[in-house]
Parts: C-alpha cells; structure tokens; sequence
C-alpha cells in the first residue's frame, strides 16, 4: 500500500515536471510565480468589463502579472476592498455616483485617484427615437409635464401616471427627486438590474410601446434602440447635483462624467510597473464604442473583443507599457 | 372513527371581529400608515457599526487576528482547487468522477457523472464552471464539516437542539443578500465572502438531518456498543454515525441544492462563476446562453450530488479490490501525465454555447406572437388583482384594522399563542417602518402562492394516481429546483413587462416542485383499505376523490402548502430584480448600497411574513389532522 | 471440553441489593412513596413517575442461570438494564464478584464490560452496516485488538454458533434465528464471566426458538457461566433456568426453583402463572417418586430421577407396574406408578 502510494507520488511530481515546461499555450503563460496577483474590479456593465479586460490581458502578457476579475457593485464594499487590498484597482468610478463615505476613502488616503480613464460618461433620460417620432415635444423635458405625457407612458402598475424605468438601485441616480421637483406624472420603478432593463426595452421597442428611461452613454444599447437623450434643465454646478448624495431640490440634469481611474494605496509597492501601467491607461469614448457593439449586440465575449482591441491597437497601448 | 377537530364557526364571535374591525376603520380612517415610532432606532447603530468596521478591518485584532487569516485560509483553498482542477488536462476531472462514483456504484452508476460534467466544457464553459465548482466544493465542505458535529451535539443534547433550531430557521428564512453585508464586512469581497454565505444559507438541512439520523439510530444499536465497552466516541462513529449516514446523506444532498440555490445571488458579493456568466448572458439578452449556463449548474448539482452519494458508501465489501482502483489511480495519474506531456489541458472548443441560440428565437417569437396573451395576462394580474389589493391594504384599510384582523384570525387558528405572536410580529414591522412595504410584499406573495396551489395541487393529485405521470414529472422538477431562476426570469421580463409579474412567475415556477411533490405523496398515503372501502359502498371515482382521498391526504397537503409559502418567500428577492419592488427590492437594493442598517430592517420583515405564515398554516395543517377520539 | 475457548473458570458472583428504579421527572418524591409501599398506580398518578424496579434483591452464584420472568411492563428489561449499569440505578447497589458497579467510575464500569460481561437483546441490536465478523468482532474491536487477531477470534466463535462461513454477509441477509446466532456469538466473543439475555429468543418463531434454547443449553453445559435471562415465557424458564424469579409490578414475588414455584406459590400471581405450566414438564421422576411399599409389584423398568415426567409417560402407559426412580449415581430414589402421574396431569 505504501508502495503505491510513494509511485503515484513519483508520478504526480513527475507529471508536474513535465508539465510546467510544455505549459506555453495558456493565456497565464507569461505569468510568471513570484509575481503577486493583480485583482481588477468589475462593474456590472459591459463597459466596465472591456476597460478591465483590455488591461487585464496586456498587464499578464506585457507585465507578467497573473491577473484576476472580480464583478462587484460600484459601492461601499467595494471601496472597503480596495482600501485592504483584497482588490488592486477599478477602472471606471463615475465621479457623479460618490457618496460622502466612498470620498472618504479617497480622504484617508486608502484608495488612490490616478487620473481619467479617457471616456467621459453622461447619465441621463432616455426615449427610443419612434417615441420621438409620435411626440416630438418629448425631447426636452417640457414635454413631459402634462398629464396626457404621463399617460402616454403609463403601465398597469402606474395606472394613470407614466412610468419612468430604473435600473440598478447601485447606479447613481436621482430620478425620483427630479420628477417631484420638476414636477411631473411620473412614478419611479426600479427594474432592478440591467438584465431587466435590457429585456424590458427589448420588448418594449419590438413593439414600438413608449418607454422613458435611465440610461447613460457609452453604450450600444443606444445605437441599437435608437435611444435619445432627453434634455433636462442644464447642469450648472450649483443646481444641486453633486455626487450620489443629491440635495433634494436638485432640478437638473445629470452632469458628464469624466471617468476615472482608482486603485488601492498598497499598489505601488506590490507592483510599480501595474502602478505606472494603469496611470497611462487610457480608454476614450470611441475606444469603447468600438468595442460595445460586439459584446452588447453580438453577444461575443469581452475577453475576445477586448482581444481583438488589443491586437489592433498596438501603437495605443504600446506607450503604456513602456 | 376519524373526528376532526371540529369547531362549527360560531357567527358571533366573527361578527364581533367584523364590528371591531369597522369599529376601527371609522376611527382611524383618516390616520396615515403605521407610525413608524422605531424607524432608525436599530439601523443606524448598525449603520454605525458598519463604519466602524471599514476602518477597524486593518487594525483591530478580531479582523487582523480571526476573520483576516480566515478569509485568507479560505481563499488559498477555493484558488488551489480551482487551479489543479484547471492545471490538469479537462479530461482528468470526469475521469476521476467516473472512478470514485463507479468504484461504489458500479460503471454504469459512473458514467452518469462523468458525462454531464463534461457538458459545461461541450458548450464552452469550462473556465467559469470550474470556478463555481470549486466554490461550491469549499463551501458544501465546509457546511458539512460544520453541520454534522453541530448536529450530532444537537442529537445528545436536547438543549442544544432546542437552541439551534430557531437561528437555522431563521438561517433558512432571512433572505440571504440580508447577510451578504455583514459578510462582505467580515470577510471583503470576492469569492470568501461568497463561500461564507453560501455555508450559511446551505447549513440548515445538513444538521437538521444529522440530529435526526442519530436519533433515529435504535437505542438496542448504541446499547450494545456501550454494553461491550465502547467509549462515547467509539459508539459514535463507529455505531451511530455509519448508521446515520443514509439520513445525514440526503441531507449532504439537499445542502449542496441550497448551495447551488445561490450562484446567482452570490455575483452580489463578487463571486464571479456561473452566476456571474448568467448575469452577464442575461443582459445581452442571451436566453439561450442563459439556460445553456443555468444547465451547467444543474449539471454541478448532479454531480456533487452522485459523489456525495458514492463517498457515503461504507459497504467495504462490495467495492473492488485494491489493484482494481491502483490500477484506476494510475491511469489517472498516466492521463495527467499524458495530457500535460502533449498540451492538452484547455477543453476543445467544440459546440460552444451558440448550439442553444435558437432558443433565442423561440422567445423573439413569443414576444412578437403571443404578447397578446402575456401582456393580457400580465395586465390582468396587475390591474384587477395586484394594484387593488396593495391600494386596499396599504391606503383604504386603516393599520389598526389589519392588525386587529392579524391578531384575530391567529386566535381562531392557533390559540393565544399565535395570535400574540403574530401579534407582536406585526407591530415590529410597523415599527421599524416596513409596513407598506411588507404589506406590498404580501400582496405579491399570495398572488403566487394562489397560483401555484392552483397548479400544484391538481397535478399533484394526478401525479399521485399515476406513477406514470410521477415519473415523468421528476426531473422537470428537479431541474426546475436546481436551475436558476433568472435564467427564465428574464425572458418572462421580455413576455410580461418589468413589474410584479415576471417575480410572481417565477415564484410560482420554483414553488410548485414541492407543491406537487407533497401533494402526490399524500395522495399515495391514503390508505388503501379506506378506499376500498369508499368503493365498497358504491362510491363513483369522483365521490372517491372528493370524499375520501383529499380529505385524508389533507394534513399532507397543507403541510405542501406550507412548503409552497416557505419557497414563494425566498423568491422575493429575485422578484426584486426584475422589477417586484417592495421588499426584494430594498433587500438588493441594501446589498448593491452597502446599506446594512436597510438590509437588517428588510430581512427582519421578510422572516415576520415567513414565520406568521409558516406557524399560521402549521396550525391549519394541525386542525386537519385526523385525531383518533379519546 | 471439546471448545477449550469457552471454559467455565471465570464464572463470577453476581448480587443485587435493594434497587430500585424510577422514570419521570421527580424521582426522588416517587421513590419516596414507593419505598412507603404505595403502589405503582397510586405513585404515577400522584407524581407521574414510573416505578419500573421496586426494592428488588438477589444473588446468583457463579455459574447459575437466572431467569426473570413477568409480563411486559413489570420491569424486566429495566432491572436488567440497571444490572448492566446501562440505567442509573435510582437506589440499591449491584455487585459483581463483590465489586460493587454502582460505585465505579466510568473508565472502570468500561474495563468491567469489556472484560467481565455482555448481554444479547431482544431485537438483536446487531449492527446492520457492519458485516457478521466484524459484529462478532465488535467487542474486540473497541478493546483495541488488531483486526487480524478479533477476526480470527471471530471466525472460531462464528463456527461455534453455527454460523461458519456466513461472516462476509451482512446481518440483514440472516433469518432472524441466524441473526440472533449472531448477537450471542458477538456476546461470547469478548468471554464474559456473566451474560445478560433480555428476551434474546421472544422475536422468533417457536421452532428457531426451540433451536436457540438448545443451542444455549449445549453452550451453558461447556461454558458454565453466571446468566442472568429474561423471559415472559414460563416454559423457557423451566428449561432454561436453575432458579427463576417471578417479576410483578417491579418486584420479585418469588424466588425459586421450578418446583418451589409449582408446588409452593407464595402468591396467587404466581399461582396464576404457573397453573397452566404443563406439569408434566416441569416436574421429574424424582420430584414424585414415593417411597416403595411393601405391597407394591417388582418393580423391573429403571428411570433417572432427573427425566421430566412427559418423557417417562410412554414407559408408565406400557405397564401397569411401578417403575423405579434412580438418582445419579444409581442409588434407589423411590418408585412413581399411573395414578401419581394421573393425579399430576389431572391437577393441571
Ligand atoms: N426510559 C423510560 N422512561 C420512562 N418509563 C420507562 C422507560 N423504560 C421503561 N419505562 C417504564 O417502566 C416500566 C417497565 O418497563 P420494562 O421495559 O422494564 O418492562 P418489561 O418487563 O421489560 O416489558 P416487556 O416484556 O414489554 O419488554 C413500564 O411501565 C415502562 O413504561
Ligand atoms: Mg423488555
């Protein structure tokens, strides 16, 4: 019995001899073992998954980093992670969704800002362009202020009053306050996640049926659907819609988001050369749009589109890894 | 004899319920929703303690000290199962899945396995199965290694059995994002924290069903072990935990169930996986990818569940001999070799997920074709049941009537016991500001339950006739135990609109299996001489039926009812991603805010709805039991 | 001595010494009133304990077997439970060979029950996941014995019950007089100076039960070891036991021999129990013998005085003479003719 074990034994050591020298066609190859682990947050939208694959991929092949992915909300929890280390670095903090306790992190130095990811985001209200086609008044949120607006978007569950459709209860949003404060016929209802969302558009816009929604750009739901931003009263940055936290007058639009970059305090010691490489990271507006389409519409996988992205712009990243 | 426990409804005391119920409608009418007096009182200490605890996890001992190094120990074993099981060629793993579940089993037994775990790799989700699996192995590991000391304790001492048992009710009811929190406080985030909650959430059955297998071990069995000198701990095991193990078993199996209940969930605390893929799939509106990876998780679920079942065998004798699985081993050993020796250790590509897109244009197809019928039925739900009856409870009935109304019907029911619990559960809510919302919930909640008693108890009782019917049934409802919901969730966004309906459909989906189960058990209960001799007397097949069959086979089922409640509840929170609102949603909209103080008060709510109902239709089910007169 | 595994040397002295035990929630207040002489009844209503044992006493000397016997519910199991120390006796002492088990720590109670005792019970109480061997081998095992030494000890006692060649299987493959070859084997495996039976033959059919009674008897005649059995059944008692106690309501009403308690009942209870016990059976040549009269015919037909009567009835209906009654070592005892037994069969 102990000679059987002692033979498996040789065999298993063997075949991990063997093993490591022909190991060359995986994706981790280049990852070498004393490099530490680089964790990247997620967010749950496919934006957030193709900036954290383009990077992920080029910090393994590039830098030799074994890389990891973890999806979390943009929210608290994830900022405590970031502060202890159990994550390395989050590409897209949209500045308009920071509550006080999230800034705080930044304050005490745990979680460190390390400039624009390049894309600037714009939350907003959104309406599928055959909406605009039959009322051309909705444009501007002038055109919602009627009872007959409300009408026009009303569900069973409404009733009388139109139905405006959120999200993520993690996005941030003040779409409740703006209704009360402009005044207007709508009820707030959640979907709940962008799955939802999604499906629920899809099935609206098949059958040409009105839907005011939360939305934002960059994203190929826009393209696809033919979505158009609503105009809200202009942002100014008295008007009240700073941060997550909104006061609760606020009466305005959302305000563009330059995206940024952050990553945990511990990083530039763990690993300067990430450091560095994600300080140059840059992924613009157009960078994205070129690559939604294929993840949101055609449904290919991020790892592939960001692939592709990738090998066909190397004169980009190039000087981020030098 | 049968007597039920009869009491004739005695018209004065309802009228008198009646009369104080409009009584207190006049009085209050005018009076706005439930004064929520303690609104705050208890969610922000725990707010509070939530900051604290940001800044104490890298100082204070108890995290630098306990969870830290815990979170750690976890973590090194989840990465190290999933990169063996990704460093060794794919093949490796349903190889070694056939050896151990045929060496106990037989081959046949074996392949079983074996086959459905190389269906993830067909489809092309090998990487994020692994990773689920490997999650799961942790977790329902540990869950065992946890549950079965705690239910052997809870076996030798009453006391502690009697401690234990309200916290796994609790543990079974509180929604699990309700104590995603607290996890992704104690342990950070990614796949630990995930591993902890899962162990929480899939604990209960596995000590419930060991406190019950020992107890069930015949006394004559452990005297004589003791008789010949046995220490307590040699009786233990080598007694009454061998002869435990059938029960412990199934609970082995309904734990890893519950595990895989909360892939999808645990994406909220980062857990990455399968869930996250279905996720993923589902906002690309993917439905067939959907389902092709809901599929994958059944899959894991059956294979778990076959090498729970082939480890727990003890039967020494009925296994092959040593050389047979030498043998095995070093051909095992010699495919890995082999495997890495030639690059083999990614799995071929070979359908992908795309094989299922079709599917993809079943539910265009649907939608373009019967929204009709969907939107008809959605509408309907909505307008005529839904909206009327959440406006009723929560703005036209006065609170004081509902819960006069609350506390009286649990006298009828359940005595003054049930009515002062139910009493002072009711008045907690309020306090702590969930009334309309829980009051919101309970409207969704019996919409589905009144659904699926509808289906279930039907087809139970046919299923209960026929075996036939019974076993085709079986795996439908066993996949549509195991396979997440959302993955049909989302489509039934797409056919019904955002909103209450898609989450009443899918609680109705989940909590028809032991609906149906239960009723088609009780129903093949019913003994056979009663009725025989129904027919005897010349009863016709209806007579039979109505008569005989379903009032014996009543306790039964209402104990499925009881069942159907219990599982439409822990579909709330599902229902609150797609749109349910009410609870569900504040409960995920807590976790996704990192809003503990909302969360405790959610989860609080949640498990008062579970708990009056659960005792209310316990005490229903109690009152159908026939009892033998004295 | 054809088994020298099962000698009967270490047969040991067994006593019992006012016990009583008592179930429910207030012992104490019950065994007062019980040890008041209130009776069962009385004392359940009044406090909802149940006296199972009331002041019970008793010695068995070493190599003696001693039946209990009484009707389900006068305590049997329970007195002999609290003999075994397998209850907390609620009063009373028990002692084996002078050491008193009541008294013992935990650790030497187990030393006494690995190496001085085992008990074969009503339903067997095998193990069902463990194969006949290994529950033959139990006792060793838990002793710590290697396994190759238990199992070869295993083997010698399976054949002595009968059972060689059926260790592989398991005991749910038995018949059920096969599975309680099985408990007994498991019982004499560890060689026990006292051997407790509760009810060891009552689950089977008459036939097996006849077999197992035999089989006992043919075990006892090589071992000679102290046992102390339970019974309901008058007639094994007969066959079995030396002595027999007569168990009601938690105490001995008798203590005795079968021909004490035939011929002496000390209560009408026992009178009860014994007046349908076939005579015939019980009682021997010797038991009525009478002396020989002067006017009495030769008597030529020789009887041991230990043949119970119904063996001898063929031999008395074949003759109309006395037949002569010889004790064991061929001395004259007396002569027994028709109408002594007649009267004894018609008495019955
Ligand atoms: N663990 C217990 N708890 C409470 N009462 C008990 C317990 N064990 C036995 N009794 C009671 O003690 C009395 C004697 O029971 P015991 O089992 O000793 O009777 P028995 O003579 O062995 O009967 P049987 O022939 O049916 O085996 C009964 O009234 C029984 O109900
Ligand atoms: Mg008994």
């Amino acid at each position: 019995m102990k000679r059987l074990l002692a033979v498996l034994l040789a065999f298993a050591l063997c075949a991990a001899a063997c093993g490591g020298d022909d190991d060359d066609s995986s994706a981790s190859s280049g990852a070498s073992d004393d490099k530490p682990t680089i964790s990247f947050v997620v967010n749950p939208w496919t934006a957030s998954a193709l900036n954290v694959q383009v990077a992920a991929q080029l910090v393994e092949s590039e830098l030799g980093y074994p890389t990891d992915i973890i999806t979390i909300d943009e929210n608290e929890a994830m900022f405590t992670g970031l502060a202890d280390g159990t994550v390395d670095a989050v590409l897209e903090i949209w500045p308009s969704g920071i509550t006080e306790t999230e800034q705080s992190f930044f304050d005490d130095g745990s979680v460190v800002n390390i400039g624009d990811l390049g894309a600037v985001g714009k939350i907003g209200w959104f309406v599928p362009q055959y909406v605009l086609d039959q009322r051309p008044e909705m444009a501007s949120w002038e055109g919602l202020t009627t009872a007959d607006a409300g009408a026009y978007f009303a569900t069973a569950e409404t009733g009388d009053r139109g139905r405006f459709l959120g999200t993520d209860p993690s996005y941030s949003q003040y779409d409740a306050l703006l209704i009360d404060n402009l005044d207007l016929p709508f009820d707030v209802q959640f979907s709940g996640s962008e799955a939802a969302t999604v499906a629920e558009l899809d099935s609206r816009a098949a059958a040409g049926e009105p839907v005011l929604m939360y939305w934002w750009t960059p994203t190929a739901a826009v393209g696809k659907y033919d979505l158009v931003n609503v105009s809200l009263p202009a942002f100014t940055p008295e008007c009240g819609a700073s941060g997550a936290a909104a006061d609760a007058d606020v009466a305005c639009d959302y305000p563009e988001d330059p995206i940024f970059k952050a990553v945990s305090a511990g990083l530039a010691d763990k690993a300067p050369d990430v450091q560095a490489f994600l300080e140059a990271f840059t992924i613009t507006n157009a960078d994205q749009l070129e690559m939604l389409p294929a993840a949101e519409i055609d449904g290919e996988d991020v790892a592939d589109v960001a692939a592709a992205w990738i090998e066909a712009h190397a004169d980009v990243w190039s000087a981020w890894v030098s | 004899m049968i007597e039920r426990v009869s009491r004739a409804p005695k018209w004065g005391i309802w009228a008198l319920c009646v009369a104080v119920a409009v009584g207190l409608q006049v009085a209050f009418a005018s009076s706005e929703s439930f004064p929520a007096g303690l609104d705050h009182t208890f969610s922000d200490p725990i707010d509070d303690f939530g900051r604290w605890q940001q800044s104490a996890r890298r100082t204070n001992v108890l995290f630098t000290g306990f969870f830290t190094p815990l979170s750690d120990m976890v973590g090194w074993a989840l990465d190290t199962v999933e990169s063996v099981l990704l460093w060794v060629p794919w093949y490796v793993l349903p190889a070694a899945i056939f050896v151990v579940v045929a060496r106990t089993k037989g081959w046949v037994v074996g392949l079983i396995p074996a086959a459905v775990m190389v269906y993830p790799g067909l489809v092309g989700l090998w990487e994020v199965t692994i990773d689920t699996f490997a999650l799961m192995i942790i977790s329902v590991s540990i869950a065992v290694a946890l549950g079965v000391p705690l239910g052997v304790w809870g076996a030798l001492n009453t006391r502690v059995e009697k401690s234990i048992r309200p916290v796994l009710d609790a543990m079974q009811t509180v929604p699990a994002p309700v104590y995603f929190l607290p996890m992704l406080m104690l342990f950070g985030i990614g796949r630990v924290p995930a591993t902890f909650a899962t162990v929480i959430y899939a604990l209960p059955p596995v000590v419930r069903l060991t406190t019950l297998g020992i107890r069930e071990v015949p006394p004559a069995a452990v005297e004589a072990s003791e008789m010949f000198g046995a220490t307590k701990r040699q009786t233990m095991t080598r007694v009454q935990l061998p002869m435990a193990l059938p029960t412990i078993m199934t609970g082995v199996s309904q734990t890893i169930m519950m595990a895989l209940g909360i892939v999808v969930l645990a994406t909220l605390l980062g857990a990455g996986g399968l869930g996250q893929e279905i996720m993923e799939t589902l906002s690309q509106r993917r439905t067939g990818r959907g389902f092709a990876t809901g599929l994958a998780v059944v899959a894991i679920a059956i294979v778990l569940d076959r090498l729970g079942r082939a480890l727990a065998v003890t039967d020494r004798s009925k296994l092959p001999g040593r050389k047979v699985m030498a043998g095995a081993a070093v051909a095992i050993v010699g495919l890995t070799v082999f495997g890495l020796a030639s690059g083999i250790t990614e799995f071929p590509e070979v359908w992908s997920v795309k094989i299922f897109d079709p599917i993809d244009n079943g539910v265009v197809w649907i939608r373009d074709n019967l929204r009709w019928l969907t939107r008809g039925f959605n509408d309907l739900v909505v307008a005529d049941f839904y909206v009327p009856v959440r406006d009723l409870l929560t703005e036209t009935i006065a609170w004081p009537v509902l819960l006069w109304i609350g506390t009286f019907v649990g006298w009828r029911i359940g005595g003054v016991r049930l009515a002062v619990f139910s009493l002072s559960m009711m008045v907690a809510v309020g306090l702590i500001g969930m009334w309309n919302q829980s009051l919101d919930t309970l409207t969704q909640v019996v919409a589905a339950v009144i659904l699926s008693v509808a289906i279930a108890v039907p087809v139970g009782v046919w299923a209960g006739r026929n075996p036939r019917v019974e076993a085709f049934l079986g795996p439908i409802l066993d996949a549509l135990q195991t396979i997440p919901s959302l993955v049909y969730i989302i489509p039934a966004v797409i056919f019904f609109t955002v909103g209450v309906v898609p989450g009443i459909v899918a609680s109705v989906l989940y909590a028809i299996v032991p609906g149906i189960r239960i009723t088609a058990l009780g129903i093949r209960e019913v003994p056979a001489e009663s009725i025989e001799a129904a027919q005897l007397f010349g009863a016709t097949r209806r007579q039979t039926m109505l008569g005989v069959r379903l009032p014996l086979a009543a306790p039964t089922i209402m104990a499925g009812i009881n069942q159907v409640i219990m599982m439409v509840l822990a579909m709330v929170i599902i229902s609150g991603l797609v749109g349910g609102g009410a609870l569900g949603f504040a409960a995920v909209s807590a976790v996704k805010r990192s809003d503990l103080g909302i969360g405790f008060e959610v989860g609080f709510a949640i498990v008062a709805i579970a708990m009056i109902l659960d005792r209310t239709t316990a005490a229903v089910a109690d009152r159908l039991r026939p009892v033998a007169g004295h | 001595m054809s088994d020298p595994q099962l000698t009967s040397v270490n047969a040991a002295s067994l006593a019992g010494d006012n016990i009583f035990k008592v179930f429910g929630p207030k012992p104490a207040r019950a065994l007062e009133m019980a040890v008041a002489g209130v009776s069962r009844d009385d004392i359940l209503r009044e406090t909802g304990n149940t006296v199972a044992v009331r002041d019970v006493s008793f010695d068995v000397v070493p190599g003696e077997t001693f039946v209990v016997m009484g009707l389900s519910g006068s305590g049997k199991s329970t007195l002999i439970r609290c003999i075994a120390q397998l209850v907390e006796l609620t009063q009373g002492s028990v002692s084996l060979n002078g050491r008193d088990l009541t008294a013992m720590s935990e650790k030497e109670l187990r030393d006494v029950r690995r190496n001085n005792m085992s008990m074969v019970f009503q339903h067997f109480g095998l193990f069902p996941h463990r194969r006949v061997i290994d529950n033959v081998a139990y006792g060793l095992e838990v002793q710590g014995i290697d396994r190759a030494a238990r199992h070869k000890r295993a083997l010698e006692i399976l054949d002595i019950v009968g059972l060689g060649g059926w260790g592989d299987h398991y005991p749910q493959e038995l018949s059920g007089g096969m599975q309680q070859r099985v408990g007994l084997g498991r019982a004499l495996a560890v060689e026990p100076d006292v051997l407790f039976f509760d009810e060891p033959f009552s689950a089977l059919d008459p036939l097996i039960r006849r077999d197992m009674q035999n089989e006992l008897l043919r075990l006892q005649a090589d071992m000679g070891r102290t046992i102390v059995f339970i019974t309901h059944d008058f007639d094994e008692a007969i066959k079995l036991g030396d002595r027999i106690a007569i168990m009601k309501d938690g105490e001995f009403d008798q203590v005795g021999t079968a021909h004490e308690l035939l011929s002496n009942p000390a209560t009408d209870y026992v009178r009860e129990f014994t007046e349908d016990v076939s005579r015939t059976k019980v009682l021997t040549a010797g038991h009525v013998a009478r002396a020989e009269k002067s006017g009495d015919p030769m008597a030529t037909i020789i009887v041991g005085a230990e043949q119970p009567i119904d063996t001898i009835l063929g031999t008395l209906l074949s003759t109309d003479e006395p037949v002569a009654v010889r004790g064991t070592n061929g001395e004259l005892i007396g002569v027994v003719d028709r109408s002594a037994v007649i009267e004894l069969v018609g008495g019955t």
